[in-house]
């Protein structure tokens, strides 16, 4: 067993790009101006390492998610990539241009693009790849130096070297996966003010924090309703007598002045801290019975993972 | 030492512990005279008696299936005749039941408990003071309407909506409601399947809706008032608590939930209806030559069977969800097996036991009786121990008719008992589990314990010293 099937038959532990491919696999400074036509090269050099797989079905799987939404992780970089079935493990090419390959309707230039290709059975393959990545770009100066390496070595060393850093945590974990929240409440705020965040952003769990941004609960639209139509109300067989909407014209009153504490769920929602595994995500909203899960660094809120976002990441990205 | 994790294995501890005190209780029957005197019926009968004792205490969930197979030994074993059975379901009492939970339905259905709840949140000038009273009055008043078990639920709907606004530790507000809920039970004959048990079976006349108002309902509000008092000062920082943020929320003119019409008018005539026609079973029987309590039974009916009839697109709700059927067969087989103990005289031996030991002297049995189904009852289902005791308590008094007051106290101890454990009830099991589902609040069993044993001692001591003062 080579070093890159050790690393396959390791997954879903974090991928070490520089093992994963070597120089053989790297387009230094391409001339290529076409993104299909890179897919196609790049395939090509992946194909040539390992020809279990279809090399059109690849580029077409590749074009089809493209075509779904680009794949730009960052400003000049970008990760095609494609779950294919007959892919045994995960395989990983660099290419780089200095002027930037137009990509996507909008024709953005990309000058660092990592194509990946991983079995389709194995979600965590890609999700560590993109994990792995996101942290190699959080160093400063990691996507210019890729791209100002003048060889496909320098390339790899390049990224062998980036993977020196001792910090890099052996799996997916929560940050990896969530998003920036998009609104918060503060404790201060007023119902008013909650039913306006939700209405405006369409989410309907936002996250209550303190003057320090500490998560200290959330505000749910069901909580809203449970105050509008609360449970002795639901024990009558029918409240279509109510077509003028009565129950509501309560809180509709007093929606400046009533607390968010009265709607705001401080004990049950779903909750993990950033460095814990993507899979107590899963697990916190299943218990919850939630669609949305709150990152914290401490008690700080870091971030938000979406239900939707968490199918997405592990079924189709 | 340390609980099993497997569950599987805990059920096997459970059900070998179940046959070891069965077996137990069985072995130490047949040690209580000469072998001649004691029969396999009886070892029988008492060992299925623990057998469903055991079940109750220890799985919930388990307790009907040990039950029907207990009472299949019993028929197997010859206790018991198939139509010895069927006689001892206490079908009647099952009826009654059925009907008063087709009311409640119905009830509900149209708004009235929704009303209650709404015109109490949302009064003027609410206080904490004013607000426990309330609660604990109409934890009293409700059980003797509908049943204890229903008025349990629609207490804590609200308790749990002015907790929830008010952002209060609930459990202090639940535990009086079901205290006052188990106490205000034996308000009426239908506050409790026990008193509706005591009230048919009673000797030498049975009870009757209006026995109930004029004896027990006095002595439920001195009681209901002294538990009052006391949980007034056991909780007095929660209430205080609760007072604060009321003051905080009428300064903000902002109520405790949303205030809508409803058209309770109906409601309460259905109610107050039906109350008056069960209330007037007496004196109807008495009219029509009927026997005791013919029309006790036949008003529920009558009332549910209307109901359906105008309500019929509903009907099937009705008995399919609003009947605790659950409950109601449970009560069946306990009353076959009580029937059984009574068929092959175990219950005689233990009446005469006590009525030696009592000497027939009122101011020993009735307090020895009180103590014992009220103990009994903190650990058992209350109508297991009074369908048990009636045969005894029966026996007592064919041979003292002046013992007729032990029937109340029967009632009393059975029903105040309840409050001494967090398993003494079903009212107290409702509540627990309601509380652990909303909240995951699990209530310790000496937290319960403390103010349960303060509750049923001072309780069941008002409830001795009125029957031994009012019966002279």
């Amino acid at each position: 067993m080579n070093e890159n099937e050790k690393t396959a038959s390791a997954a879903p532990q974090t991928l070490d790009s520089a093992a994963v491919f070597t120089e053989d696999e790297v387009l230094c400074h391409t001339k290529i101006a076409d993104a299909d036509k890179l897919f196609e090269a790049l395939v090509g050099l992946l194909s040539a390492r390992d020809p279990s797989f279809d090399p059109a079905a690849a580029v077409q799987a590749i074009r089809d998610r493209e075509a779904a939404s680009p794949t730009f992780v960052a400003p000049g970089i970008a990760m095609p990539h494609a779950r294919l079935g007959d892919v045994s493990r995960t395989l990983l090419a660099v290419a780089t241009s200095p002027d930037g390959i137009p990509f996507g309707p909008a024709g953005e230039p990309a000058r660092l693009v990592i194509l990946v290709l991983t079995p389709s059975t194995a979600p965590a393959a890609y999700l560590s790849v993109v994990a792995s990545i996101s942290r190699l770009l959080r160093q400063p100066t990691f996507a210019d130096e890729v791209v100002a390496a003048e060889t496909a070595t320098g390339v790899e060393a390049v990224f062998r070297g980036a993977h020196r850093d001792p910090n890099l945590p052996p799996y997916v974990c929560a940050a990896d996966m969530m998003g920036p929240p998009v609104a918060t409440l503060r404790e201060t705020d007023s119902v008013k003010d909650a039913i306006d965040v939700i209405i405006r952003t369409g989410f309907t769990n936002i996250p209550v924090v303190d003057k320090e941004g500490d998560l200290v609960g959330v505000a749910t639209a069901q909580a809203i309703l449970g105050i509008c139509l609360p449970e002795y109300l639901l024990w009558m067989e029918d409240l279509s007598r109510y077509s003028s909407f009565e129950p509501f014209g309560t809180l509709l009153g007093k929606e400046s002045s009533t607390w968010l504490a009265d709607i705001t769920d401080d004990e049950t929602y779903a909750v993990v801290a950033a460095d814990r595994p993507a899979i107590a995500v899963a697990e916190a909203m299943a218990r919850r019975k939630t669609n949305v899960c709150f990152v914290t660094d401490g008690a700080k809120l870091v971030g938000v993972v979406t239900l939707k976002r968490f199918l997405h990441n592990v079924f189709r990205d | 030492m340390n609980a099993p994790k497997n569950p599987k294995r805990l059920v096997a501890i459970q059900f070998a512990v179940m046959a070891a005190v069965a077996g137990l209780a069985g072995w130490l029957t047949s040690l209580l005279g000469a072998p001649a005197d004691v029969t396999v019926r009886q070892v029988a009968a008492v060992s299925v008696f623990a057998c469903i004792i055991c079940a109750t205490l220890m799985f919930e969930e388990r307790r009907l299936g040990v039950a029907f197979v207990g009472i299949s030994s019993l028929l197997a074993l010859r206790v018991i005749s198939l139509s010895d059975f069927v006689k001892s379901t206490e079908l009647h009492i099952i009826l009654l039941l059925v009907g008063m939970m087709t009311l409640v339905g119905v009830l509900k259905d149209i708004g009235l408990f929704t009303w209650v709840i709404q015109s109490i949140i949302n009064a003027r000038k609410m206080t904490g003071l004013r607000f426990v009273a309330i609660l604990m009055l109409l934890s009293g008043i409700m059980p003797g309407i509908v049943d204890e078990v229903t008025s349990i639920v629609f207490v804590l709907a609200l308790v749990f909506q002015v907790c929830d606004t008010l952002k209060l530790r609930p459990t202090p507000f639940v535990l009086m409601s079901v205290m006052a809920t188990n106490i205000g039970s034996t308000g009426t004959m239908l506050g409790n399947p026990v008193g509706i048990l005591i009230g048919t079976k009673a000797t030498p006349t049975p009870l009757s809706f209006g026995d109930f108002i004029v004896h027990a309902t006095p002595i439920m509000f001195l009681s209901l008032a002294a538990t009052f008092l006391l949980l007034l000062i056991y909780y007095r920082k929660d209430i205080k608590l609760l007072d604060e943020r009321l003051a905080e929320r009428r300064a903000s003119h902002i109520g405790l939930g949303p205030m809508v019409p409803i058209p309770h008018k109906r409601g309460l005539a259905i109610l107050f209806g039906a109350l008056a026609f069960i209330a007037a079973h007496h004196p109807l029987e008495e009219a029509l030559h009927l026997e005791p309590n013919t029309m006790l039974v036949a008003a529920p009916l009558t009332i549910a069977g209307l109901l359906m009839v105008f309500r019929s697109h509903r009907a099937r709700h009705y008995v399919e969800v609003s009947v605790e059927w659950w409950s109601l067969l449970f009560f069946m087989m306990l009353f076959a097996v009580s029937a059984a103990l009574e068929a092959s005289g175990v219950t005689d031996v233990v009446a005469d036991q006590i009525a030696t030991e009592g000497a027939a002297n009122k101011y020993l049995l009735t307090p020895l009786i009180v103590a014992i189904t009220a103990v009994g009852s903190a650990f058992v289902d209350n109508i297991v121990f009074v369908s048990t005791f009636i045969p005894i308590v029966k026996e007592i008094v064919a041979k003292s008719p002046e013992m007729q007051p032990l029937w109340w106290a029967l009632l009393f101890g059975a029903c105040f008992g309840g409050n001494i454990t967090a398993i003494g009830s079903t009212a107290n099991l409702v509540a627990i589990s309601m509380l652990g589902k909303k909240y995951s609040i699990k209530v310790a069993f000496l937290e319960w314990l403390k103010i349960g044993l303060l509750v049923g001692l001072v309780s069941c001591s008002v409830a001795v010293a009125v029957v031994l003062c009012y019966f002279k």
